[in-house]
């Protein structure tokens, strides 16, 4: 059970523990990219199984999977695209909170860019909850607000 | 960017941080609706590096057009201004009057870049004054405007998202009786330019002077990087190049065939370039100046009248014809008034469309009265788009 030499980390997989306590492979290369990990790896060394106490089993392989893309260079508009295809606003919203755990940069910035994307045409009462922001205007401040700005208010409501 | 460190407590929690990330790649229009969610997302959302960065990460679009009247031939402006949303989800079409019922009085609008309007106190004034204004926040600065005030004269802006760092480039035209001329009779017109610059807040006469025997129509000059055009009443525009202070007439793509005839065009702006827009009876064309000094335009879009008519033959039947007809006279049939962003408000008899180039679909926007015209000459029209820059910030 000899330590390899670094140089060498390239074929290395690193074992990752979610918060359920399940364990997945990813690659020495595509964790680097996730600051906290390599963090973790190099307190702890890269022969033990990593714990992510804030990640959990659905959410790991898709970021795995995004990484796997990424160190062979094949990231693509077509793959991200098709990557969010299918996952709701709030799917989105978990991946993202874990990349921004992972410290995985170009995940957090491709999904941060999806969120405002998705958010464009939301209304404000579902933004609200989306983000769990409670309102603290009084209703004559929200209604001030919403008449001055009445010509360009888009006004759309939370079912549309 | 900052990445933030998660620590126990911010477990799985979007603190402002991370909010401030997703919103500043958010548009300027459903970010000024969401200053309404909390005191908290107000806050961030005026705050000035977050302005800042959503600049940097977002693109301007264009929200709606203003639409002003003006007496052809008076001492004294209109007041009424008017504002047509782009995207209206309301059935009901509005129009808005209350637009700039922000500022101190009321106002004739000289120009509008990139979000921030410039105006001036209707004529006649006690106390004439220019405004630089964003509707979008009700904020403004305004300044002394120097005498003589010409009614007719055009203020343009060029403006580059810096707030401090603006420029207003006022235009007169000048006529200057040349008797060397073998043609005693023919008088020269001219135009001058004089700058504001906001660094030295002063206005200051250029040396530039620009020999042009037409005058402009569709009184506004349009910026678009670094030099400011106008549209003239002949076959060509006038352009300027606000540092390098020079002037230059650019040919029209095409040239008019009657000197008489009144010209159914406007230019705007679109994908960073001038655009210029043509109505007659071989169409409605869209060209764009690839090169400037070339003097080189494309051919962008062209509808012909007749596929209008067919595709839309509650809006304008019989259009071809009543284009014709209507060649002569200072009052074309179909018009286009204003036109950015590859979109284009067009008044077709007492009618207003908004044709959407780049979808080829027309929609009716409003009719003319909603607009409440006082005058019998075409209305001035300003593309606005939406912004968060705070002037107060210059």
């Amino acid at each position: 059970m000899a330590q390899e030499a670094s140089s060498s980390t390239s074929s290395k997989t690193i074992s990752l523990k979610t918060g359920d306590g399940e364990i997945f492979e990813i690659e020495a290369s595509a964790a680097k990219q996730m600051k906290t990990v390599q963090r973790l790896i190099d307190d702890l060394g890269d022969d033990i199984t990593i714990p992510l106490h804030n990640v959990f089993s659905k959410e790991l392989p898709k970021i795995i999977e995004y990484y796997k893309k990424d160190i062979t260079g094949e990231i693509t508009k077509d793959f991200e695209a098709e990557f969010v295809k299918d996952l709701n606003d709030d799917e989105v919203k978990v991946l993202f909170l874990a990349a921004n755990y992972l410290d995985a940069n170009k995940l957090f910035e491709f999904l941060s860019q999806n969120i405002a994307d998705r958010l464009e045409s939301k209304s404000v009462e579902y933004v609200r909850k989306y983000f769990g922001v409670e309102n603290d205007f009084t209703p004559e401040e929200e209604s001030k607000l919403r008449e001055e700005r009445a010509w360009s208010f888009r006004g759309i409501k939370e079912d549309e | 960017m900052k990445m933030i460190k998660v620590d126990d407590e911010n477990e799985g929690r979007l603190n402002t941080d991370i909010i401030f990330d997703i919103l500043s790649r958010v548009p300027a229009k459903p970010l000024l609706d969401m200053k309404c969610i909390s005191r908290g997302w107000h806050n961030i959302i005026s705050n000035r590096s977050f302005i800042k960065a959503q600049l940097q990460n977002t693109q301007l679009d264009l929200n709606g057009f203003i639409v002003q009247d003006r007496y052809m031939i008076s001492k004294r402006d209109i007041k009424t201004v008017s504002y047509i949303p782009v995207d209206s989800k309301n059935a009901a079409k509005l129009v808005h009057h209350t637009v700039f019922s922000f500022l101190p009085e009321d106002v004739v609008v000289l120009a509008s870049c990139k979000g921030i309007v410039c105006c001036r106190s209707c004529l006649p004034s006690p106390n004439p004054t220019i405004y630089l204004c964003n509707p979008s926040n009700r904020e403004w600065i305004q300044f002394k405007w120097s005498p003589p005030c010409d009614i007719t004269e055009s203020i343009a802006l060029a403006f580059d998202f810096e707030p401090s760092k603006f420029k207003l480039v006022r235009l007169k035209r000048i006529q200057l009786n040349n008797y060397e001329d073998e043609n005693e009779d023919e008088d020269d017109f001219f135009f001058t330019f004089e700058l504001y610059c906001s660094e030295t807040k002063a206005w200051r006469k250029s040396t530039e002077m620009c020999n042009c025997k037409d005058d402009l129509i569709k009184n506004r000059g349009i910026y678009i990087g670094g030099l400011l055009h106008w549209l003239t009443e002949g076959d060509q525009i006038l352009t300027f190049d606000v540092e390098k202070e020079m002037s230059l007439l650019i040919p029209v793509p095409v040239p008019l065939e009657n000197e008489f005839r009144t010209v159914a065009a406007c230019i705007g702006e679109y994908e960073g370039r001038l655009h210029y827009v043509q109505v007659s009876e071989q169409g409605l064309h869209v060209w764009c100046l690839e090169d400037l000094y070339e003097f080189k335009w494309i051919l962008k879009d062209c509808k012909l009248l007749e596929n209008f008519e067919a595709e839309y033959p509650r809006f304008f039947f019989n259009l071809k014809n009543r284009v014709l007809e209507s060649e002569d006279t200072t009052n074309p049939w179909m018009n286009p008034l204003g036109f950015k962003d590859g979109k284009l408000l067009i008044k077709v008899a007492a009618e207003l469309y908004i044709y959407d180039m780049k979808k080829d679909k027309m929609v009716h926007a409003c009719s003319f009265l909603q607009l409440k015209p006082q005058s019998m000459s075409h209305p001035t029209v300003f593309p606005l788009s939406l912004t968060l820059v705070s002037l107060k910030d210059a």
